[in-house]
């Protein structure tokens, strides 16, 4: 017996071999003990306001540096419960060891035993989420980590896989170990072998030198492992179907704070990655509101990777979740009391958008319920007439001809009237009118961008939806599949087939279109 | 520059100010010189806007010296601090109020812009109305052209009005050089490496927008003020293959408006 909890910890003691060692696990529910041990200050973060407390300059970071214990402090807490440990560190162990050699086996036990009983377990998993910094991440669930299909190909990328699985599993390691000591292990420990195998002839004791290793230097590197474990099946769990509810909890509550654009109106954001490959980026927010990414407000997000939540959950989460209002709040304008004045609107289903600048063509233009697959109130609600800095010098705007006039209004612009974004119906438009020769010239560029992706769309495979339905103008479909085809003289004008490149996803109601490999 | 920088009346003990100044949450402002707060010119029309204003404006330029009690004490106090802030959007469009918020600009106190793709530009103060009590500090980013909340909370209470709106165009106009080249990188949502329709429809719209602004600049013989290197990116990729980053670049989730997603955001 020797898996136990004093109180967070797990110390494995292996009297086995001819060298017993002290194997000590889960070194984050260590520095969490610790956090809670010495660092209150913690609780008075209240998550959710991030953007608020956050970054007060240099003060603040001090106090957040003294969250992470020092070893001294380490020592303190670990002497209470008499062990001198020093998770990860080397010349911590022989310390440990003789320590613990003291305590004779059944003593240890039933201590353990009692401090496992008076304290409900904390899991590896409620440990790392707990960590300052990160509370971004959901807790994976241990149900998704043990069905093997969820970590398909992650056995490659982490170093030290199936120990690490174990420390996120609160799996004690010695069973596993000398049952099957067999190919699994041979696969991912080659390296380990070579070094063995100098020393070591017969299998026993190469066994234990292993093991020994394992303790010594390999404890902090299994940690490491864990930890980017973890964060890649959390890629995963996270676009599943219970990662994507527990996050969309996290997101309801603000805990992933809110947009720092003042015309954003405090929208919430969510984390992102803006790769899937861990190493290369930090955590990202991504605000629904603008379509944009900002840095989050406080640096203690700055060491989370941005491959832990992935390129796709971003768009994912808001596709699965089509009528949650992405925009933030407008205050009510009481101060600018000129430009814009939004009498009370009545909440008319075609109303694009909580804009209050009613413009006169969004009048002129019945809107449609859907465009691309969105509702127009969720389609980037923060941006458009209304919601884009205007410069002024002593209340006059600074004209985009001046040399220092604004150039980025794009970036932040939305149609009035969101039919514009009816790609397949505004070209259909065009062609019915005339199919001139200038015309085509226009969409000549884009044509062949499109060639391309055509090409590429057949070797991705994606599901097609080649149902050859008649749609309706309104429809989700827009794709310039249409202007391809008819831009290399296969077809003739006005024809309205739905073969569409569009992926349906997740079958929110046929709502969702994935456009795909488009040309920009 | 110098003469800014070793302030004209360091010789004077410039109590108020220099507290004010360095209090805590008061990094956005630069000091007033002496000079400035004491002609009347000025100050114009700011005694109705202020509560105790002689007191308030003796108690800045240290000319205090009325035995009152701590209430009172406490509303000069206030009345004094918003004076600085009426005073002081007045002072940093001047040459020398320019020049020192230039120096802080420079040095990045007013914080770096949040927004990804603008790769921590250096942000200035402004507000969105010229009247005290109407909206708080905002962050001006010269590289997307928009405005951010303070992170801060405490900057997050200071009045816009003590900044005004017309402040940080103002030093771009005077300062040309300090404006930062415009990028035309955007973040692209995606699934699964593709980009979603909805989203990529909206952004294909807001490019044809800015190709428009861009025809007119260049009509009119102007520069476009976005990255040269970007813009060449952009007209090859209208033409070829515009999608060649689609194979390795499904991590790449900055494009350059033509399709090339090369660049990727270094922290
Ligand atoms: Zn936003
Ligand atoms: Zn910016």
């Amino acid at each position: 017996m020797a898996n136990a909890d004093v109180p967070t910890l797990e110390i494995v003691i292996d009297y086995t071999c001819d060298r017993p060692h002290i194997d000590i696990k889960n070194t984050a529910k260590l520095a969490q003990r610790m956090n809670k041990n010495f660092a209150p200050a913690e609780d008075d973060f209240t998550r959710g306001e991030f953007d608020q407390e956050i970054d007060e300059l240099s003060e603040e970071e001090d106090e957040e540096q003294a969250i992470i214990p020092s070893d001294a402090d380490k020592d303190n807490q670990a002497e209470e419960s008499g062990l001198v440990i020093r998770p990860g560190i080397t010349r911590g162990l022989s310390a440990a060891f003789e320590k613990a050699c003291r305590i004779d086996e059944v003593a240890l036990d039933e201590e353990l035993e009692m401090s496992s009983s008076s304290q409900a377990a904390e899991t590896w998993i409620n440990a790392f989420c707990s960590l300052t910094g990160h509370e971004y991440f959901a807790e994976v669930g241990e149900d998704f980590i043990e069905d093997d299909f969820n970590l398909t190909g992650l056995q490659s990328q982490v170093p030290m896989y199936k120990e690490a699985l174990e420390m996120i599993l609160d799996v004690e390691p010695e069973d596993a170990t000398d049952e099957e000591d067999d190919e699994e292990e041979d696969d991912e420990d080659d390296e380990e072998m070579q070094v063995m195998d100098r020393g070591y002839p017969d299998a026993e004791s190469r066994a234990a030198a292993r093991r020994h290793l394992r303790l010594a230097s390999d404890l902090s590197v299994i940690e490491s492992s864990a930890e980017m474990l973890y964060g890649l099946i959390h890629q995963r769990f996270i676009t599943s179907r219970a990662g994507i509810q527990q996050m969309a909890e996290k997101y309801e509550m603000g805990h992933f704070g809110h947009c720092p654009r003042v015309y954003c109106h405090g929208a919430k954001v969510l984390p992102v990655g803006c790769s899937d490959i861990p190493g290369q980026e930090t955590v990202k927010l991504f605000c629904p509101s603008c379509l944009d990414v900002y840095t989050p407000p406080n640096s203690r997000f700055q060491t989370v990777d941005g491959a832990f939540f992935g390129t796709t959950f971003g768009c994912l989460f808001f596709m699965t979740f089509p009528d949650m209002d992405v925009g933030g709040t407008k205050p009510p304008p009481p101060i600018e009391a000129s430009a814009s004045t939004p009498t009370s609107q009545p909440p008319m289903p075609p109303q694009p958008g909580p804009s209050s600048h009613p413009h006169p063509t969004q009048q002129a233009y019945p809107q449609p319920d859907m465009i691309n697959g969105v509702t127009p109130k969720n389609l980037a609600p923060g941006l458009g007439p209304g919601n884009i800095y205007e410069p002024r010098i002593y209340g006059f705007r600074v004209s985009e001809v001046s040399k220092t006039g604004p150039r980025m209004k794009w970036l932040r612009s939305r149609p009035a009237d969101i039919n514009e974004l009816d790609e397949c119906r505004m070209w259909a438009e065009s062609q019915e009118a005339a199919l001139t020769p200038a015309q085509l010239g226009d969409s000549e560029m884009v044509e062949e961008n499109e060639e391309i992706d055509d090409g590429e769309v057949e070797d991705e495979d994606m599901a097609v939806e080649p149902n050859g339905e008649e749609v309706d103008g309104e429809a989700q479909e827009g794709d310039y599949a249409q202007l391809r085809e008819v831009t290399t003289q296969r077809k003739k004008t006005g024809r309205r087939r739905n073969r569409s490149h569009d992926v349906m996803v997740n079958g929110s109601g046929g709502g969702t279109a994935v456009r795909v490999g488009d040309g920009g | 520059m110098e003469e800014f920088a070793s302030d004209t009346d360091s010789d004077y003990a410039s109590y108020w100010r220099d507290w004010f100044i360095s209090s805590k949450g008061n990094e956005y402002f630069c000091e007033i010189d002496e000079d400035y707060l004491t002609d009347r010119f000025n100050l114009t029309g700011l005694n109705t806007e202020v509560q105790y204003y002689q007191h308030a404006l003796d108690l800045v330029t240290d000319v205090f010296d009325m035995e009152v009690d701590d209430d009172m004490r406490e509303q000069i106090e206030k009345s004094a601090r918003h004076l600085y802030g009426l005073v002081h959007a007045r002072y940093i469009v001047t040459t020398r109020g320019l020049a020192k918020m230039m120096e802080k600009y420079k040095q990045g106190v007013f914080g770096k812009c949040p927004r990804v793709i603008c790769e921590s530009q250096h942000l200035l103060p402004m507000g969105q109305n010229d009247t005290a009590n109407a909206s708080h500090v905002k962050l001006y980013c010269a590289k997307c052209e928009d405005i951010y909340n303070p992170k801060s909370s405490r900057h997050n209470q200071i009045d816009g009005a003590y900044f005004g709106t017309s402040f940080h165009n103002i030093l771009f106009q005077v300062y040309p050089a300090l404006v930062p080249v415009k990028t035309q990188r955007r973040y692209e949502p995606r699934l699964y490496g593709f980009r979603v329709h909805a989203s990529a429809a909206l952004m294909r719209w807001q490019e044809e927008r800015r190709d428009e602004m861009k025809e007119r600049l260049r009509a009119r013989g102007m520069d476009t003020g976005f990255d040269a290197e970007e813009e060449e990116a952009d007209e090859e990729g209208d033409g070829e293959i515009g999608d060649e980053g689609e194979e390795d670049g499904l991590d790449d989730m900055f494009e350059v408006g033509g399709g090339m997603a090369q660049t990727q955001i270094v922290q």
